[in-house]
């Protein structure tokens, strides 16, 4: 006899019901801090591969749980009921099960974790050759020493010769927090030089993203983004704001058995640590757009020509005072990047 | 919450499922004998089972349910205060009384996810006036640093989010007594808070 999925999740419900049997999971013996980590290995459909996921302790900014996107098809009961509900009030269509989805974290979501490597298999992160000599030299992300204990070993930075020996391999990868947030818009057109025409147009504005809420988001490698430096860095567009602020929460280590490994990339019985950057809630707070500054415009008052040339100069002065004055806006009202603080 | 370890997909194989529920509750009879003990009560009556769960931790102003629509909060402090609340069948008072004994439950709202708040008032010389347990929607909760500025009697309003509640269980925010203060700063009046 054949049990449809439903009928059988509709009995573990009732069990929990009606039964002396509660589902619950044991946590550590520590009380589990915000974005603690669990690790699971999730088989995929097919039974053969699986991912690596990991459901995080609920966590908040400024009092609202964070948010992962993920499948609806893996969604929780609970979670499947709010969206299924919120449809139904919203005459909006129900999700498929391969749609993607927000699942907050006091919902149980998880993360599927995407990974990089460490060691003596890992890609350098830059590359350099010296002509004379024929040496080709990598940089690599160095192996942490808690894992070189381990077996695991740094890679060789020669990349003509043979690769490191190693006991064992290390993956990792990121877990990081993201703030959408109000940024800079920076739109600048520059003409061919013409007598009547602008040269330089400076349209500074401010993206408001639609979502303010927090989500976290897996990603193999977080690089801190570097603020513009330069006032050029806006002029030509080098420096673009991306609205949103984000904070590295932890690092997923996937540490394999010793090699030789029968399949490595089946990291199904690969040992997982968790090194934490962040053990709190969060408030995020932005800078404020501070007030624009008091300008002095400039002006040149020198009889040219009797007189004759000075509506000419004033003109001329008159789009440079323009163009200083963007300018300014745009020193004043770049850092819109926010902070975070725990609590 | 039904783990996914037993959780059925359409298509998936039933037995495996049964089996491994059937081998968690065997484990349970190994539990070991102390304070931990759940009482279950169902309609077919009252079942006690020991779980291996560990002790709660009571923090300052931590957000608990009393029964499924009255919340409590433990003693804490804000700037050295005890904030106050107003039980569903009561007057506003202190959190705690001057015995230690616990104020009654408030009423919790029906509509969600609602968010716990400390609503703060400071007077025109930003010193704090008052500090109430209020239940609020998300999107009333300020972005941080914001405040409401009354022109009317010139307060500074600003809401401290305690504890977060989707459906039936809150997610707790703060976990310390806090400190908060108001200032102005260009133009805007704002309040923060942090851990004390």
């Amino acid at each position: 006899m054949k049990y449809p999925a439903k009928i059988w999740n509709s009995l573990l419900r009732k069990a929990e019901q009606y039964l002396p049997v509660r589902f619950d999971y044991t946590p550590p013996s520590a009380r589990p801090h915000p974005w603690q980590i669990r690790p699971v290995w999730r088989k995929q459909k097919n039974g053969k591969s699986g991912d690596w996921h990991g459901i995080i302790t609920p966590g908040a900014v400024n009092g609202v749980p964070a948010f992962i996107k993920m499948l609806y098809g893996n969604a929780t009961f609970e979670a499947r009921e709010r969206i299924r509900l919120d449809a139904v009030a919203n005459k909006k269509t129900l999700p498929k099960d391969d749609d993607i989805v927000k699942i907050y974290l006091d919902e149980d979501a998880e993360l599927k974790m995407s990974f990089r490597s460490i060691g003596s298999d890992a890609s350098p992160d830059s590359v350099s050759g010296d002509a004379g000599s024929g040496n080709v030299t990598g940089v690599f992300e160095k192996v942490p020493d808690f894992f070189k204990r381990l077996g695991v070993a740094d890679a060789n930075t020669d990349l003509l010769g043979q690769p490191a020996e190693t006991q064992r391999l290390l993956k990792a990868c990121d877990v990081v927090l993201n703030q959408p947030r109000v940024g800079l818009t920076n739109d600048v057109s520059i003409s061919a030089a013409a007598v009547d025409t602008t040269l330089v147009n400076i349209n500074p504005g401010f993206f408001v993203p639609p979502d303010r809420e927090a989500s976290v988001t897996a990603t193999p490698k977080y690089v801190s983004q570097e603020p513009a430096l330069t006032f050029a860095d806006l002029l030509f567009q080098r420096f673009i704001d991306t609205p949103t602020d984000r904070l590295h929460l932890s690092t997923f280590y996937l540490l394999s058995p010793q090699l030789p490994l029968l399949d490595p990339s089946n990291l199904e019985g690969w040992q997982p640590y968790i090194k934490y950057n962040c053990h709190h809630n969060l408030v995020h707070a932005t800078q404020q757009i501070e007030r624009r500054a008091e300008f002095v415009p400039l002006s040149l008052v020198v009889p040219l020509a009797g007189g004759v040339a000075q509506p000419l100069i004033n003109y001329i002065l008159a789009e440079n005072n323009f163009f200083a004055q963007a300018a300014l806006d745009f020193f004043q009202q770049r850092k819109l990047n926010g902070k975070f603080t725990a609590v | 919450m039904i783990p996914a370890e037993i959780e059925a997909k359409s298509g998936e194989k039933i037995l495996p499922k049964f089996r491994k529920l059937v081998a968690w509750i065997d484990s349970q009879r190994l539990a070991s004998v102390d304070d931990r003990v759940l009482v279950n009560t169902t309609p077919n009556g009252t079942f006690v089972s020991m779980v291996d769960r560990p002790p709660s931790i009571v923090t300052p102003l931590l957000v608990r349910l009393s029964g499924t629509n009255s919340f409590s909060v433990t003693e804490g402090y804000i700037n050295g205060k005890l904030p106050q609340i107003k039980p569903s069948t009561g007057q506003l008072q202190d959190i705690v009384d001057p015995d230690g004994v616990p104020a009654p439950p408030a009423k919790l709202p029906e509509n969600r996810p609602i968010v716990i708040c400390v609503k703060v008032v400071f007077d025109k010389d930003f010193k704090l006036q008052s500090s109430e347990i209020v239940a609020e929607k998300p999107e009333k909760i300020l972005r941080g640093g914001s405040a409401d500025y009354s022109t009317a009697d010139k307060t500074v309003t600003g809401l401290i989010p305690l504890a977060f509640m989707r459906s039936n269980r809150f997610v707790q925010f703060v976990s310390h007594n806090l400190q908060v203060r108001a200032y102005l700063h260009n133009g805007s009046h704002r309040v923060i808070y942090w851990p004390a």
